[in-house]
């Protein structure tokens, strides 16, 4: 490309890329590449939902308002917006909308960054039971995705509830169920529905089943942290079976930074313990499921777990979970399996050619190699790993990828958007512009403040009645 | 308190270091944006970012401003994902050594955030909690430099 035309930014010279997903790591990678490279790009994102942000609105825990700071930084996008160097296409979903094909006749390069949609499964006998509950259904539950308005219907009589994992998906979902209602969940953006269920909640006990021992613990301390202190609101900690891993800790000394601060909190808050609280939660390591035990109204009576134990291999120096041969029974009314997210690959991937394996697009640094021009960030570049500042630093690099493709070029035969819109309004698509979403995000603040929340978010059909 | 140590950021500060030293640079001017003190004259602070490219940025502040907030008002490549709330580990920096036992010591949701930090250092702490005073003047911290395959290894 010559200076002149460099600087001469007309639409035919801008490099057309369409981005399908808008969550965290579909914005940071946008804008920056958009601050990199201000006039070479022109970018549409396209959002099967109408509202953008994906997990930070509907993954994010509603009393973590500070995590969704970066919002702020993603709405910079309106800037972009006014410019038209990006365009929003909410409610528009790849591969059925609009096919992958039509995205590769009319953009220069795609950017895979649609993440998660749907939760990891644990398979054993009775787990299709309809009071065993995927964490992620769960979630989007409390956090006002109106879709999953039914995943909980009422916790009445619901008093001990059994969670599979041990992530901070997990912990999430134990602040969830034993938090006071009104003084942690009352002001937050959490859904109206699963506050009036968890006001009426009879929930008592959380028992954590993780099939791992306490140094491949998930959780981040400060999730720890915050579940632990949570002594105050009389949630208690109700312990974790140390005893199984004295052998392994005493013959391993000294610990890395992580385990061992989790290991100095776990055992504060287990000693300081005051056995008051009404409400309380309890780790139980190396227990893996295997079935249920069922009442005769067909109710859970019983998750039934297997027990392992540490053993040190004296072959290759480490410890290893070995089968103790023992089976117990933890109360449970209901099962929640928090066992993480799951990508998916899109419908048309087998014919177009992407590879997907093990939870994610095979790629190398952001760049899906024997497709050209096509690039996946995020959670379905990384199978669903990590929190914010892992999609932060993954965003920086594929921005880094896209802007030095030297494949990625200004191909103009290439229509973009126009062509785009075109095929929408003949199927007399809705589409949910930015400006839209603006509007219904207002909206939805106007509705929240009269209930003293933020904001209270509308349900998918609401947004659309509201775009016309 | 044990931090586990990433060879390569501590490595890579000291010859950043060293090139400091070597080098002869000017004081950029500064421009205030957003939240930042401008400095009273005769009081101005110094701090120096050691950005991810190797360049060394030196900047006079205001005593009382944090980290991040110089970072981003200069336009440094600092995150600072959850607006400064140290909820996140973003604007992640390591600490001049000679430096580091000047700032007061982490508080515990300090480390909980650093534990999630990529290529953690002795001297790693976060730029949204370090605040400027007379003690840190010419204070000196790196940008953490990351490519993607550190961070999936590190991720494992």
């Amino acid at each position: 490309m010559n200076i002149t035309r460099r600087f001469l930014s007309t639409n035919s010279n801008l490099k057309k890329l369409a981005v399908i997903g808008s969550g965290p790591s579909s914005f940071y990678t946008i804008l920056q590449i958009l601050k990199k490279q201000p006039n070479n790009f022109q970018i549409d994102i396209f959002e099967k939902n109408p509202s953008p942000f994906g997990l930070v609105r509907y993954g994010v825990a509603p009393d973590h308002p500070e995590v969704k700071n970066c919002i702020d930084k993603f709405n910079e996008i309106s800037e972009f917006i006014k410019t038209g160097k990006v365009k929003y296409f909410g409610n528009v979903e790849i591969c059925k909308d609009l096919s992958l094909n039509d995205l590769y006749k009319n953009y220069n390069g795609i950017l895979y960054a649609y993440g998660s949609s749907n939760g990891n499964k644990v398979e054993f006998p009775g787990s299709l039971h309809q009071n065993i509950i995927n964490s992620f259904d769960f979630v989007n539950w409390y956090n006002g995705n109106h879709n999953y308005k039914n995943v909980i219907k009422s916790l009445k009589g619901i008093k001990d509830i059994s969670i599979i994992g041990a992530g901070n998906v997990a912990i999430d979902i134990i602040r969830i169920l034993l938090g006071d209602v009104n003084k942690r969940w009352k002001s937050t953006d959490i859904s109206n529905h699963a506050l009036n269920i968890l006001k009426e909640s009879d929930v008592k006990n959380v028992n954590v089943i993780i099939r791992r021992g306490i140094l491949d613990s998930k959780f981040t301390n400060k999730e720890l942290r915050e579940l632990l202190e949570m002594r105050d609101e009389g949630v208690e900690f109700k312990g974790w079976n140390k005893e199984d891993f004295d052998e392994q800790l005493k013959s391993l000394g000294k610990l890395d930074r992580v385990n061992k601060r989790r290991i100095d909190l776990l055992n504060k808050y287990k000693e300081n313990g005051n056995g008051n609280g009404n409400k309380g939660w309890k780790l139980n390591y190396l227990r893996s499921p295997i079935g249920i035990m069922v009442k005769p109204d067909g109710n859970i009576k019983e998750l039934l777990v297997k027990v392992s134990k540490m053993v040190h291999n004296e072959e290759n120096d480490k410890w290893e979970y070995k089968s103790d041969g023992k089976i117990e029974s933890i109360p449970s009314d209901l099962v929640i399996l928090a066992t993480g997210y799951k990508c998916e690959p899109l419908n048309e991937f087998k014919e177009i050619g992407i590879l997907f394996e093990n939870g994610k697009i095979i790629n190398n640094n952001g760049k899906i190699e024997n497709i050209k021009n096509s690039y996946c960030v995020g959670w379905v570049s990384n199978n669903s790993q990590g929190n914010i500042n892992n999609t932060v630093n993954d965003s920086m690099n594929v921005a880094e990828t896209i802007i030095n493709d030297e494949d990625l070029i200004n191909d103009e035969n290439k229509e973009g958007r126009k062509e785009i819109e075109i095929i929408l309004k003949n199927k007399k698509h809705k589409i949910v512009k930015w400006e839209d979403w603006e509007k219904i995000h207002s909206i939805e603040i106007d509705q929240g403040n009269k209930d003293g929340k933020p904001y209270n978010k509308l349900s998918f059909n609401e947004m659309l009645e509201l775009v016309k | 308190m044990f931090r586990t140590i990433a060879k390569v950021g501590t490595r890579s500060l000291q010859r950043n270091t060293l090139s400091f030293q070597q080098r002869t640079f000017g004081v950029s001017p500064i421009t205030f944006h957003g939240h930042l003190k401008k400095p009273n004259p005769g009081e101005e602070l110094h701090i120096t970012f050691i950005t991810k490219e190797g360049d060394q940025k030196t900047f006079e502040v205001a005593e009382g401003d944090n980290i991040l907030d110089i970072a981003q008002a200069n336009h440094l490549d600092m995150e600072g994902a959850c607006g400064g709330s140290c909820a996140c580990s973003t604007c992640h920096i390591i600490v001049d050594p000679e430096y580091y036992d000047k700032i007061p010591e982490p508080d515990d949701d300090e480390n909980d955030m650093l534990d999630l930090a990529f290529g953690l250092t002795e001297t790693s702490r976060l730029g949204c909690q370090v605040v400027m005073s007379k003690e840190l003047d010419g204070i000196r911290v790196a940008l953490p430099v990351l490519t993607r395959n550190f961070m999936n290894k590190d991720m494992n």
